[in-house]
């Protein structure tokens, strides 16, 4: 069986501004069923990386392939269309909807089924279900951050783009986001993540990448980047 | 009455603000510019220039029509080739005082200076206490008020299309993210605000009368009601809108303010700020919203 190359991204670069280029030339793919996780220090442009793919951030140079598809400067909405989620790092729910309302605007190109999706994403986290009436604003770290995830499952996404699900979260709040993504992993999603928390992202990630300064600087599986003494003492602080 | 008509056209305001981010110093005159064409399509032929002599029951509903219209092409129009060549917000907002400017004087040349009353019955006015003893007219046109602000209400919670409004001001980047094309929100967005504007004029015009000016007064009154009720929330516009009414209709009631009537605003801005000292955010506006 020959696994599918979901995102080709090649040379990509881009930046917020003319003057100042974040991504300087970065290659990353995703395949079928994958979950491959980003990780590398503070502002190396992991974020930015993410938002180019997605289409929130126009690249400057190099190219993203969806399925073969170049959809290199699509815009957000466009991507949604085709399949794929995205999760920001900060700013992840509408404060001012309700959780239901967050839901709802999760499956805006998929009105048909919306409220059939809503249903099971509501079975799969309770805790939505109870607090469906209230504003997103309102709700702890966690629980935004689950409404987050609900919102871009919504849509029934092949692909899920996660920026830092688990930063800022509580122990046991992390664990259970982690166990959500494993969840959402065998749903048949593959999953591209930034990971701050890199150990136990890397261990249940097919591949690993490490940004470094806006380019690549390590490549291999999960297990490797785990397990390579050089990348533990840069990048995941020590042993 | 007059908070009903601040409140119907300073939701418009506040949704294009919150939802495209631009503030529109044209307001103002898109009120003039629909009580203009109601008037114009209900006056006598031969009155002004364009009169049609319509009923009032037609020429009303059209108006408001074409005051969706004009929103949506002034979205396509003028505001998004402009947004696409990524001009800034300070420009955005001087391009809307021109604008304002334009329709102004255009309305001027077109209907001169006097002022124009619909050729509708119009029942003697009540006292000064406006409020409690109304005339009919102003009766049915709060009532009719009420109900168009209880749709809209409706709209932006109940439907898809209304959430997605709310959803773009609240975090516009999020809203792309869930699939939701935001260069078409702005354009029903744009229409909705502009038609509301329209109905709003021709509800003032049907109370009181038709002047070139008359949305430009109501302009201050408008951002004072958005300010007071919280910006960015629709909903807050709409109680902004009436407490601003009110307290203007109240105040006229003192003998300062009725011997001169410009100190109206006065008084509207006086509220505009005292509720700013004890609510920042405004009153319906949440706390986050201040940076
Ligand atoms: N909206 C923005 N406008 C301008 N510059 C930005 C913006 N967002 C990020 N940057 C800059 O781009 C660089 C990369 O930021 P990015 O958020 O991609 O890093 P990151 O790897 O995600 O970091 P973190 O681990 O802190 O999330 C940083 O120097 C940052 O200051
Ligand atoms: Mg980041």
């Amino acid at each position: 069986m020959t696994t599918e190359r979901l995102i080709v991204v090649t040379g990509l670069r881009a930046g917020y501004t003319k003057e100042v280029e974040i991504l300087r030339g970065i290659d990353i793919e995703l395949d079928d069923h994958e979950v491959v996780t980003i990780i590398g220090p503070n502002g190396a442009g992991k974020s930015t990386l993410i938002k180019a793919i997605f289409g929130l951030l126009t690249p400057t140079a190099g190219s993203v392939l969806l399925r073969g598809e170049q959809v290199t400067g699509k815009k957000a909405h466009v991507m949604v269309g085709k399949g794929v989620g995205y999760v920001p790092q900060v700013k992840n729910v509408f404060e001012t909807l309700t959780v239901e309302e967050n839901l709802t605007m999760g499956a805006y190109l998929n009105r048909a089924n919306t409220a059939s999706q809503r249903d099971r994403l509501f079975e799969w986290f309770p805790m939505l279900a109870e607090r469906r009436t209230t504003r997103a604003g309102k709700l702890s770290g966690g629980q935004r951050q689950l409404v987050a995830m609900a919102r871009a499952l919504m849509a029934n996404p092949s692909i899920l783009l996660l920026d830092e699900p688990s930063a800022g979260l509580s122990p046991s709040n992390v664990d259970e986001i982690f166990n959500r993504i494993r969840e959402i992993k065998d749903r048949g999603v593959s999953i591209l993540m930034v990971e701050q928390n890199a150990r136990r992202a890397l261990a249940l990630s097919d591949r690993g990448y490490v940004l470094d300064q806006g380019t690549n600087a390590y490549t291999g599986t999960g297990r490797d980047l785990l397990h390579d003494p050089k990348i533990g003492d840069l990048y995941l602080g020590g042993r | 009455m007059l908070g009903a008509v601040i409140a119907l056209t300073a939701v418009g305001l506040s949704l294009i603000f919150g939802v495209t981010g631009i503030v529109n110093f044209a307001h103002g005159d898109l009120v003039t510019l629909g009580a203009v064409i109601a008037l114009v399509f209900a006056l006598p032929e031969g009155e002004v220039w364009g009169a049609q002599g319509l009923s009032m029951w037609i020429a009303v509903p059209l108006t408001v029509l074409i005051g969706f219209a004009v929103g949506a092409l002034l979205e396509l129009a003028l505001i998004r080739p402009l947004r696409r060549r990524q001009v800034g917000t300070v420009t955005m907002l001087v391009v809307t005082i021109g604008l304002g400017f334009i329709i102004r004087y255009g309305i001027l040349i077109w209907i001169g200076g006097s002022p124009y009353t619909y050729p509708v019955p119009i029942e003697i006015q009540g006292s000064y206490l406006g409020f409690i003893d109304m005339t009919a007219t102003e009766f049915r046109a709060v009532v009719l008020t009420l109900l168009i602000l209880v749709g809209v209400g409706l709209f932006l919670t109940k439907t898809r299309l209304g959430t997605a409004m709310r959803a773009i001001s609240d975090n516009e980047d999020l809203a792309e993210s869930s699939g939701i094309d935001a260069a078409g929100v702005y354009v029903a967005t744009w229409a909705l605000g502009i038609g509301l504007a329209f109905s709003g004029g021709i509800l003032q015009g049907i109370v009181t009368n038709v002047t070139w000016t008359m949305g430009f007064f109501l302009l201050l009154l408008m951002f004072a009601a958005v300010i007071v009720g919280g910006i960015g929330n629709p909903f807050g516009a709409m109680l902004g809108g009436f407490i601003i009414g009110l307290v203007i209709t109240l105040s006229t009631a003192l003998p300062v303010i009725s011997d001169n009537p410009d100190l109206r605003f006065a008084v509207a801005l006086g509220v505009m700020i005292l509720v700013l000292l004890f609510r920042p955010q405004g009153i319906l506006g949440s706390k986050e919203r201040v940076s």
